[in-house]
């Protein structure tokens, strides 16, 4: 049913700073990659269209800001979230160590309807480097603690491993929308609620 | 003895303005009408153009002819004959300046800019009939026709070819680049012995008392107008200049404004003129730091506060917005500083607050921000914030009334539901949460 509809799949990275998230997301979108450091400020999106199961979908593809200073705006469009990547530098322990309080702080953010099966993937980047800080096993540990997640190592540098991360990443997208949308389709009827306009919170229209 | 130089003064003071006065009608009557009968010969007559020695010269004798052919005392030929006289001096003009090999108008010169005293002085072309330009050195009338004048680019001082060595006003723009600053003592008078009896700028003696006896009687026969005191104190600097550098030109003075909110114009010398009115759109008063109150006594101002508070808010979405920048919605305000930052103003935007007219140029500006911002733009709609005690998925941003804004985590939440958990930000506690585990785990580790 959903099939001839133009699917849209957002997926947020998210990360530390300088582990390589505009990278990635360049790599796969434009298959470029350059050396030279530059933080990303605030945050924006590029698309890409891919074939997943036979099904053309477009990803919409958010870089966010890893730095601290730069994250002075708001994440509102963590909400409609369809997949999110966690990136680590493999030869940065901090960044590992991170990784819980992003993975925390996007699911308070985004609210999912089940954040227990909200589809994550780890992706620890920059294996074309030495030394290694974090061994593939501490990270698979990691992802087996939090209900399975997929695992891929990367180097944005070398395209290694990159497109397959993101095709991983656009299959649980879609299972993600789909799940999504078979809770709407339990009742064919249905009279969906969501998109109205709740009373705001602002107080104006609250009785006490 | 004294006296006597005092009153030589006054009378050479005197027969100069009566010159002047004259010079001017002249002028008014060429410049208000060529003679209708004398429309057909209007090219031959080398009016208002910069014509050359032969052309002058033809010029010349074809306004003799036509002088004899004009009958005596008509209006025709009074005309030509003044028109004549004009030439003369613009061929005179001309041949000096042929000799002189730094003249502007010796086209073998190149001399057409000069930079005296921080002035950027460049040679100007005629002036049109409707406009007079007096000499801001000299005070004369600047004849364009017969003289050649220079106008500074950076400040708009004015002055004649012949004057400008002797230029004594250092430019206006450098003044106000260099200090920066208005003066904001309301008329700082140091008084005329402090300025030892000279005029502030050129020095010149300043007569305090009219001259008695005779000359007096004569002076305001002649002039009754005229003021006798040659001493005019300028409001803005609170010096006291003669009449060649104080032409009782009116200003707005930043003091007053800043600690009266007085916008009413009060006489300012030539100098000052000059630099209020080139400083008058440059952001230099902090309203903030200067004068704080002025934002509770005067509610127009406080209105501009609050909207240019609110595009402080819309600007940090707008700077890392990539669509803002390529449809340069920042740079749609003919004021930046309006935007860069909250604090300074220009003479200018007190005088439009006053008015209104700020009011109105920050409205506009918050609706096309807000309306990018809010409606849009993807990418600054993502950027906004879900208030995550209430969980509404409407969209808050920092900017608007309603929100509260962590000053630790810079989160943002709606002012009602932060109070309902009694400013406990949620955001902060899994912060101090999260450090308070990790210390734990680097004990238990150790």
């Amino acid at each position: 049913m959903a099939s001839r509809k133009k699917i849209l799949l957002k997926v947020i990275i998210l990360g530390d700073s300088s582990v390589g998230k505009t990278s990635l997301m360049n790599q796969y979108v434009s298959r470029k990659f350059t050396n030279q450091y530059k933080a990303t400020i605030g945050a924006d999106f590029l698309t890409k269209e891919v074939t997943v199961d036979d099904r053309t979908v477009t990803l919409q593809i958010w870089d966010t800001a890893g730095q601290e200073r730069f994250q002075s705006l708001g994440v509102a469009f963590y909400r409609g979230a369809d997949c999110c990547v966690l990136v680590f530098d493999v030869t940065a322990p901090n960044t590992f160590k991170s990784l819980d309080s992003w993975r925390d702080e996007f699911l308070i953010q985004a609210s999912p309807r089940d954040p227990e099966n909200f589809p994550f993937v780890l992706l620890g980047n920059k294996v074309d480097l030495e030394p290694r800080a974090i061994s593939a096993k501490r990270a698979q540990q990691w992802c087996q603690s939090k209900n399975n997640i997929p695992y891929f190592e990367t180097s944005a540098k070398e395209g290694l491993n990159v497109e397959q991360a993101f095709l991983a990443i656009a299959k649980n997208a879609l299972a993600q929308q789909n799940s999504t949308i078979d809770l709407y389709n339990e009742f064919p009827d249905q009279i969906k609620l969501t998109n109205t306009q709740k009373p705001s919170g602002s107080g104006d229209s609250c009785a006490c | 003895m004294n006296d006597i130089e005092e009153d030589n003064n006054k009378w050479a003071a005197s027969s100069d303005a009566t010159t002047f006065s004259e010079k001017a009608s002249l002028s008014e009557d060429l410049d208000s009408c060529l003679p209708e009968n004398l429309e057909a010969e209007e090219l031959q007559l080398a009016l208002n153009k910069e014509a050359n020695g032969d052309e002058l010269s033809k010029a010349i004798n074809k306004c003799r002819d036509l002088i004899l052919e004009n009958e005596q005392c008509s209006f025709e030929r009074k005309w030509l004959v003044r028109h004549l006289i004009e030439l003369r001096l613009r061929l005179q003009e001309y041949k000096e300046a042929m000799e002189d090999p730094l003249h502007p108008r010796n086209k073998n010169s190149g001399v057409s800019n000069r930079t005296v005293k921080g002035h950027h002085l460049k040679l100007q072309p005629l002036l049109r009939n409707a406009s007079y330009k007096y000499c801001d050195h000299c005070t004369g009338t600047i004849w364009s026709v017969v003289q050649a004048w220079y106008e500074c680019e950076d400040c708009g001082y004015a002055c004649h070819y012949k004057c400008i060595a002797s230029i004594l006003r250092e430019c206006a723009h450098v003044i106000a680049c260099e200090k920066g600053q208005y003066e904001l003592n309301i008329c700082p008078e140091v008084g005329m012995s402090a300025q030892k009896y000279q005029c502030a700028e050129c020095k010149a003696p300043l007569i305090l008392t009219a001259p008695s006896g005779i000359t007096s009687c004569l002076g305001k026969l002649f002039l009754p107008d005229k003021e006798w005191s040659d001493v005019k104190k300028c409001d803005y600097t609170g010096l006291y200049y003669c009449s060649a550098c104080h032409w009782s030109s009116s200003a707005v003075i930043p003091a007053r404004v800043v600690h009266n909110w007085d916008l009413t114009p009060y006489l300012v010398s030539q100098a000052s003129l000059q630099i209020l009115r080139i400083t008058a759109n440059r952001p230099l008063i902090n309203l903030e730091k200067l004068n704080p109150r002025l934002f509770s006594l005067v509610q127009e101002l406080n209105l501009v506060r609050r909207l240019r508070q609110e595009l402080q808010g819309l600007k940090k979405y707008l700077v890392v917005c990539r669509k803002a920048k390529e449809e340069h919605l920042l740079w749609k305000c003919d004021r930046p500083h309006l935007i860069d930052n909250t604090d300074m103003y220009s003479l200018q935007d007190l005088l439009d607050t006053q008015s209104g007219d700020l009011l109105t140029k920050l409205h506009n500006l918050v609706e096309d921000f807000s309306t990018h911002v809010k409606i849009n733009c993807e990418v600054c709609k993502g950027r906004g914030h879900i208030c995550e005690i209430c969980q509404n998925e409407e969209i808050l941003f920092p900017f608007v009334s309603t929100a509260y804004i962590c000053d630790k985590c810079n989160s943002v939440y709606h002012k009602n539901c932060i109070a309902r958990v009694r400013d406990l930000c949620p955001k902060c506690d899994r912060i101090k949460e999260r450090l308070l585990k990790e210390s734990e785990n680097n004990n238990n580790g150790e």
